[in-house]
């Protein structure tokens, strides 16, 4: 086996469109390594950056109709917002730019961030994301497959056109032992760059993790034998070795794009995804009610806080802020819903994604990076329970008018969340199916013998 | 080729996909104008019915508006991934379409969107290649070329023959595709003759780009000895064209024109209202400035003895400063993605895919120019009835007194918002660079094929 190793091997590397293949694979995988580990580091260093908070001077620039805003000018020195950002895990790199879609910046305030688009909305050119960015698993899912189907397709369908085939059986015992060491010598030459792209990804990324590092490389190896397998299923059929080609792109374009749109649809048809924008209108009704209930509002929270003194006239801020907190506490649920069926949604692809290997990059991809739906779900709970002992600490104040001194010892702290994630799941369903195909494989490779 | 058993199963495979991703987004794009329009019509009524209050507390209720998307939508639903699907309107502020769908739907479309579109500008030329990738390599292999280079038959002739049948073939297929769009679109929307015109500029497009492919696959297959290489490079080329060229843009733009991130695009409009433009002076000096100017405009020493109400004057004033901040920022950001989507034609020059994408997104009216031209609409809208509220409450108030109130029928008073998108004249303006890069592309491939006839050999 050794011997036939090392002669597919040379016929492999004599082939300068084999070489051509893999060096533009490695320059396009590199390429795309490079933009992501940079990306990745530029995103956690803003992550370090201090936290933008502001006083009331911000508030008064926005509310600078607000009728005795100076009034509340005691409360000027309460920092009125906080910043909170979802905590980026170790392969970042992997899919930095889906932090930008979902909102992974939160700005904490007694107002509703879900009324205000200011709070939470990230801001980016739309043109960009449909076009695709360079995310690093994205890229590798969508060239990997096409790599493979280069370097494999029609391997024996063309010696059998050219008639090399008819020698290949008649000198051979096992024929399928050359098919065999052909796929194996790809599949290193496919490998290998994908193993050093990725590693100069996570590298380049000053927050990147060995765990992440090794997840992925594991999940990566997995994929590209799965891609083989598939590949090596193709050589089987009676095909020309153009019809081969045509049949392993079909493959890739069903595996890559209609099984994950099929598997988003059929999660969507179990748990439909709620409307936003009907969510619109329940919002306005309960802003209608809390506006309406406003004063109502004041004065039951002055009678659950007996220790603080009613304000006598009260500014806009200290009169609108119960009727806030009520607000935002009927609207957090209704919007808290996208999350739970995104989770949902996410958990049902997870499950179902041994069927297409390039969702299942995605989905790895995702968790690793902590951009993940049921991360992101677990988030925007913590944050909201964070939100709530803020405001706890800080709305007595607004309240009262107090020129407390803050003791900043004293200020509510966030809950840290797990900073690591398995992917054990998806690996463990794409070796199945991977060694399910292999099976397959080796059961019909009798069928190679036929000149 | 109509004998060619690949026409019939490629052209009834991909015909079946398009008509499928057809028919589910004429669905979608249907369920959403619906939506669209009942919580418009709900949104409004809520605006209604708000009951009696202060102008100015009604205002900040604040309007929802919703951009109407054109029928062609559903061939292409260009950038509606990514841009939010509606527009709050509130006092003070300008705010950003929020709730764009990819940020709940975002797995499926990781790779790309599941529309018609995606069938006719990436699935369409792979058709083209399958067809096309042995036309001349086949005959040679088969021996064919040679016989009919003894026969006398030029080289330029039979590959134009060859090219001519194959973009004839297509007609086939995309015509009756068209021709069922046009019938789907007519029964489910309000298909207007503006509609139809950019229907048949965006069909005339695509019949550009398939024929680029066309004449590239030609070429390919003259310059080749094998099939099988000339398959590879084909599907090089449409990998790079379709999957590697958009990215690749898309991460230069980014690069080379970068743009403010949310917070700190509005932590800079804050700055520069309350620091003031130039030597507009601070938020302070600004309001010291315009209260000196109004009192003596109306012959008093205090705005408590105005006869009119003052909170509300000033609050217009602020507005004011406030619009021209903001429409400096919203200008300066738009530019800078317009900016990154002409770095992104760059890209163009590995493929003509971006170029079509382009202009499938502009004649569909789904993207950033029309986007601009919506929010621009919904802007006045905002300029008209928050001046509305603040008319009322100045007229209604005196001096520093805040009595002013509003009833329904006032609310009711405020015309609804209506939008006229723009004509076909506008995404032909919005187009024409990447039309006349497709025309490039189209030129190139055919001066390629011209001059690779020539070189033709048996």
């Amino acid at each position: 086996m050794m011997g036939l190793l090392q002669a597919e091997g040379l016929r492999f590397i004599r082939n300068p469109v084999n070489l051509w293949v893999i060096a533009a694979f490695f320059v396009l995988l590199a390429g795309s390594a490079i933009w992501s580990g940079l990306a990745a580091s530029e995103f956690r260093a803003k992550a370090l950056q201090p936290q933008h908070q502001s006083g009331n001077n911000q508030v008064r620039t926005e509310m600078h109709d607000a009728p005795g805003i100076g009034k509340a000018g005691d409360t000027a020195k309460l920092p009125d917002n906080a910043t909170v950002r979802l905590p980026a895990l170790g392969g970042l790199a992997l899919s930095v730019r889906q932090m930008d879609l979902l909102g992974s910046e939160l700005r904490l305030s007694t107002r509703s961030r879900y009324t205000d688009g200011r709070n939470s909305d990230q801001l980016f050119n739309p043109l960009l994301r449909e076009l695709g960015l360079l995310d690093f698993a994205g890229v590798l899912a969508l060239l990997l497959p096409l790599t493979v189907i280069a370097l494999t397709y029609g391997l024996v369908q063309e010696d059998r056109e050219r008639g090399v085939w008819r020698l290949v059986c008649a000198q051979m015992p096992y024929p399928a032992r050359l098919v065999f060491a052909a796929l194996a010598v790809r599949l290193a030459a496919v490998l290998m760059p994908a193993i050093m792209a990725s590693l100069l990804a996570f590298m380049l990324d000053s927050g990147s993790t060995f765990y992440a590092a090794a997840y992925w490389l594991a999940f990566v190896s997995v994929f590209t034998a799965v891609w083989m397998t598939i590949a090596g299923l193709f050589l089987l059929l009676p095909v020309s070795s153009g019809a081969a080609a045509v049949g392993l792109l079909g493959v890739w374009l069903v595996t890559t794009f209609a099984v994950p749109a099929g598997l988003s649809w059929a999660a969507n048809n179990m748990q439909p995804m709620p409307s936003r924008l009907e969510a619109i209108v329940d919002i306005r009704r309960i802003q209608a009610q809390t506006s309406k209930q406003q004063a109502q509002l004041l004065s039951v929270w002055y009678q659950a806080h007996p220790e603080i003194a009613p304000v006598k006239e009260p500014s806009r801020e200290i009169a609108g802020l119960p009727a806030n907190l009520a607000l935002d506490s009927k609207v957090r649920p209704l919007m808290y819903r996208f999350d739970e069926i995104r989770k949902a949604h996410f958990e049902f692809m997870e499950r179902w994604s041994a069927l297409s290997p390039g969702l299942a990059a995605v989905l790895t991809a995702d968790r690793l990076a902590g951009i993940d739906a049921p991360r992101y779900a677990e988030y925007i709970q913590e944050t909201n329970e964070f939100e709530d002992r803020w405001r706890a600490f800080f709305a007595p104040r607004i309240m009262g008018k107090q020129n407390m001194p803050l003791d900043y010892r004293q200020l509510p702290q966030e809950k840290p969340l797990p900073m690591a994630e398995t992917v054990w799941t998806v690996i463990l369903s794409q070796s199945l199916i991977g060694m399910l195909l292999l099976l397959v494989l080796v059961t019909l490779r009798k069928r190679f013998g036929k000149p | 080729m109509l004998r060619d058993g690949r026409l019939l199963v490629l052209a009834f495979s991909v015909f079946a996909v398009l008509t499928g991703f057809f028919l589910a987004s004429v669905a979608e794009h249907q369920q959403v104008q619906l939506e669209k329009q009942s919580v418009g019509a709900t949104a409004k009524e809520q605006w209604d019915t708000q009951g009696v209050k202060n102008p100015h507390a009604a205002a900040h209720f604040g309007i929802y508006v919703f951009k109407p998307d054109s029928p062609l939508a559903s061939i292409d639903p260009g950038l509606r991934q990514y841009t939010g699907q509606t527009l709050w309107l509130e006092p003070h502020k300008r705010n950003v379409a929020r709730f764009s769908p990819a940020a709940d739907q975002g797995l499926a479309s990781r790779f790309g969107q599941a529309s018609a579109g995606f069938v006719l500008y990436a699935l369409f030329p792979l058709l083209v290649i399958a067809l096309a990738f042995n036309a001349i390599t086949q005959e040679r292999e088969q021996g064919t070329l040679r016989m009919l280079h003894s026969l006398g038959v030029s080289a330029t002739k039979l590959l134009l023959g060859k090219f001519t049948g194959l973009l004839l073939a297509f007609a086939v297929v995309l015509m009756p595709a068209m021709l069922i769009a046009v019938i789907i679109l007519y029964q489910n929307f309000d298909f207007a003759g503006d509609d139809l015109f950019r229907l048949s500029a965006l069909s005339g497009a695509f019949f550009i780009y398939y024929a680029i492919f066309a004449a590239l696959a030609m070429s390919v297959s003259i310059h080749f000895k094998s099939s099988r290489l000339a398959l590879f490079t084909l599907l090089a080329f449409w990998a790079g064209s379709v999957l590697i060229a958009p990215r690749l843009g898309a991460a230069a733009a980014e690069m080379m024109v970068p743009t403010p991130g949310a917070m700190a695009f509005w932590a800079a409009i804050k700055n520069d209202i309350q620091q003031g433009l130039g030597n507009d002076g601070d938020h302070d000096a600004r309001e010291a400035s315009f209260k000196a100017q109004v009192l003596k405009r109306y012959g008093v020493e205090r705005v408590e003895d105005l006869p009119l109400g003052y909170t509300a004057l000033n609050r217009n004033f602020n507005d004011g400063y406030s619009e021209r901040v903001h429409a400096l920022h919203f200008d300066r950001l738009r530019d800078a993605f317009e900016r990154q989507s002409r770095f992104i034609h760059i890209a163009s020059l590995l493929g003509p895919s971006i170029a079509m994408r382009s202009v499938s997104m502009t004649l569909s009216g789904m993207d950033l120019a029309h986007q601009r031209h919506f929010e621009d609409a919904a802007e006045n809208y905002r300029h008209y009835f928050i001046g509305l509220t603040d008319d009322w409450d100045r007229e209604r108030s005196h001096g520093t007194e805040r009595g002013a109130q509003g009833h329904d029928s006032d609310w009711g008073s405020v015309k609804a918002f209506s939008y006229e998108p723009p004509s076909v004249g506008f995404a032909l303006h919005h187009a024409l660079i990447d039309l006349l890069v497709l025309l490039a592309w189209l030129v190139a491939a055919l001066m390629w094929l011209l001059f690779s006839a020539k070189r033709l050999k048996p």
